[in-house]
């Protein structure tokens, strides 16, 4: 061992781990810009001593390059960026619920939109009928407001329609997407199996893990790591996306008029499951927030066409005979926005007068004038229950809006602490890990603290304090 | 903002301002906390320390734009609570490896 020759291997081995680091930082410098890129380190261990004589010989160091990743932070980093795909997909379909109605982040005032001020528009017009009930422009007017209300019902009912294909839309192309991805993970699953079944794989693992990041994006996924260096990708309910190196594509269908998503080996309907990313956040405005919004909206249509209709019937109109309906639905409340419709031009078909009264009588028009201030939709007014309306779109818009912006605040987090923890040693991570702690820790004091000031200042109102 | 009037050890703030100053507060909190930035999340926590002197008022028409703010520090603060746990965990866990090695 205490040979020339040995020295010579030693001096070999030792040019060679040397020349395994120059690799590392070589393919570290090289790859510094590249997407989905682990830090790869080197390892040197000696190979074992050898005694002889009492006398111990080193034998040489051999070196190994692993990639600096850490699969529970990666992990984490995948489930927030499925968070914030869902809350980034919500506010972009609620922002364009808000548009229908022409609201935005500073305004929710139902007065402001098209829709309040035709219905005040209707409900003054009604009213203008009892003081003059027999003038034909006054009647026209009823008319007319009449039609406007029922097409901003149909064109509210129409665009909101039309927000719902277009999720449907995007559902099939973040399926197909999908399919990309789970595609590429499966052939990369197989290739880290044939190549490096008990050790880090280096760029081939960079790869998955950054088709997995792309993923998560797209759909909520759980990841379990399996023989071979392996990942199999199932969606939150358990229907398998990648199997080692197989993957199973997900497929489109449509059930009466909308698109489902099925998955997994036996093609199972995931729709109502799914959760994360795009799709996640597509699914849940199109299954869950539109057909909320839309069937408010029929309850208004509704209610307010069918009260007039009512109170027109009990009248009398211009030509002495029985009021008939103003307003028509084709289903009843299911899709009454869509289909309300004005049954008539004729100026005469408005019942003013009351039974018994004669034609020139004003008694139903009092009482159809009394209609807006009526608790015609449930227990409320007609304009009270299209204020919560917008208010609740407007409200649940801002909500998404903040929840995003903190998820996205949170990812940012995470990817930050993920370059510092892949990047550095045991003991500047420990340092991360309290510049972190310290962080939230300061952090939480300012929420405190802002928190107990603004309690008093609540408390305190605004004219006590302040002069 | 101005004094306008001591009582005993505390004293009342003019109003003018007092929104502004929190809502930047709140805002550079939100922006320090998202890349970890100590020093300046610290440097917030004494300039909000003394404003806690001061008995405040808020506008009204500023008051939802402010909770909203507060809210969204909330948010943020929740997820890096439960952040901080599972990394703690991690740095246990690669302490461990690193003994048993």
């Amino acid at each position: 061992m205490g040979s020339l020759n040995s020295l010579l291997n030693i001096a070999t081995e030792a040019l060679q781990a040397e020349q395994v680091a120059l690799n590392a930082t070589g393919a570290n410098v090289a790859n510094q810009n590249t997407a989905g890129y682990t830090r790869e380190v080197v390892n040197f261990q000696s190979i074992d001593s050898v005694s002889l004589s009492g006398t111990s010989f080193g034998s040489g160091v051999t070196a190994t390059e692993t990639s600096l990743r850490d699969r529970v932070l990666d992990q984490q980093v995948e489930q927030q960026t499925q968070v914030q795909g869902q809350s980034a997909a919500v506010v972009s379909a609620l922002e364009q619920v808000e548009n229908v109605f022409g609201l935005s982040s500073s305004s929710t005032s139902a007065s402001s939109t098209t829709l309040g001020t035709d219905m005040n528009t209707f409900f003054s017009a009604l009213s203008a009928l009892t003081a003059n009930p027999s003038d034909t422009s006054t009647r026209q007017s009823v008319i007319s407001a009449a039609s406007a209300l029922a097409g901003d019902f149909n064109s509210a009912s129409s665009q909101i329609t039309a927000i719902s294909s277009s999720l449907d839309q995007r559902v099939v192309s973040d399926v197909g997407q999908v399919n990309a991805l789970t595609s590429t993970i499966a052939t990369l699953n197989a290739q880290i199996a044939s190549t490096s079944p008990d050790a880090d794989a280096g760029t081939l693992e960079d790869q998955r893990q950054l088709a997995i990041t792309q993923l998560s994006q797209l759909v909520g996924l759980d990841q379990i790591t399996t023989q071979q260096n392996g990942i199999t990708l199932t969606t939150g309910n358990g229907a398998v996306l990648v199997s080692g190196g197989q993957s199973f594509a997900m497929t489109t269908t449509e059930i009466n008029g909308t698109t489902h998503v099925l998955a997994g080996e036996t093609g199972q309907d995931v729709t109502s499951s799914l959760t994360g990313g795009d799709l996640g956040g597509a699914l849940q405005v199109r299954d869950q927030d539109l057909p909320a919004y839309q069937s408010s909206l029929d309850q208004l249509a509704y209610s307010i066409g069918t009260a007039v209709n009512t109170q027109n019937e009990a009248g009398v109109d211009a030509n002495g005979n029985p009021g008939a309906a103003l307003f028509s639905f084709t289903n009843g409340q299911t899709g009454a926005a869509a289909s309300i419709q004005v049954t008539t031009t004729n100026t005469d078909a408005i019942a003013t007068a009351g039974s018994g009264e004669g034609s020139a009588g004003t008694t139903n028009a009092t009482a159809l004038a009394a209609l807006s201030t009526s608790d015609i939709v449930g227990t409320q007014t007609a304009t009270g229950f299209l204020a919560a309306y917008l208010s609740k779109i407007g409200s649940d818009a801002s909500a998404a809006t903040t929840n995003n912006t903190a998820q996205q605040a949170t990812l940012t987090q995470l990817t930050t602490q993920q370059s510092s923890l892949s990047g550095v040693s045991l003991d500047q991570e420990a340092s991360n890990l309290t510049q972190y702690q310290r962080s939230y820790q300061a952090a939480s004091q300012v929420f405190t603290i802002v928190d107990s000031l603004m309690a008093s200042a609540i408390n305190l109102g605004v004219e006590t304090a302040v002069t | 903002m101005g004094i306008v009037s001591i009582d005993g050890a505390r004293a009342v703030v003019a109003q003018t301002g007092i929104d502004q100053v929190l809502s930047e507060i709140l805002d550079e909190a939100i922006q320090a906390l998202t890349v970890l930035d100590v020093d300046r999340l610290q440097s917030l926590e004494k300039r909000v320390s003394e404003m806690e002197r001061f008995d405040l008022a808020l506008s009204a028409a500023n008051l939802r734009a402010l909770l909203e703010k507060k809210r969204l520090l909330g948010l943020i603060l929740q997820n890096c609570e439960s952040n901080l746990d599972t990394l703690n965990r991690l740095h246990q866990r690669n302490m461990r490896n690193r003994w048993a090695h």
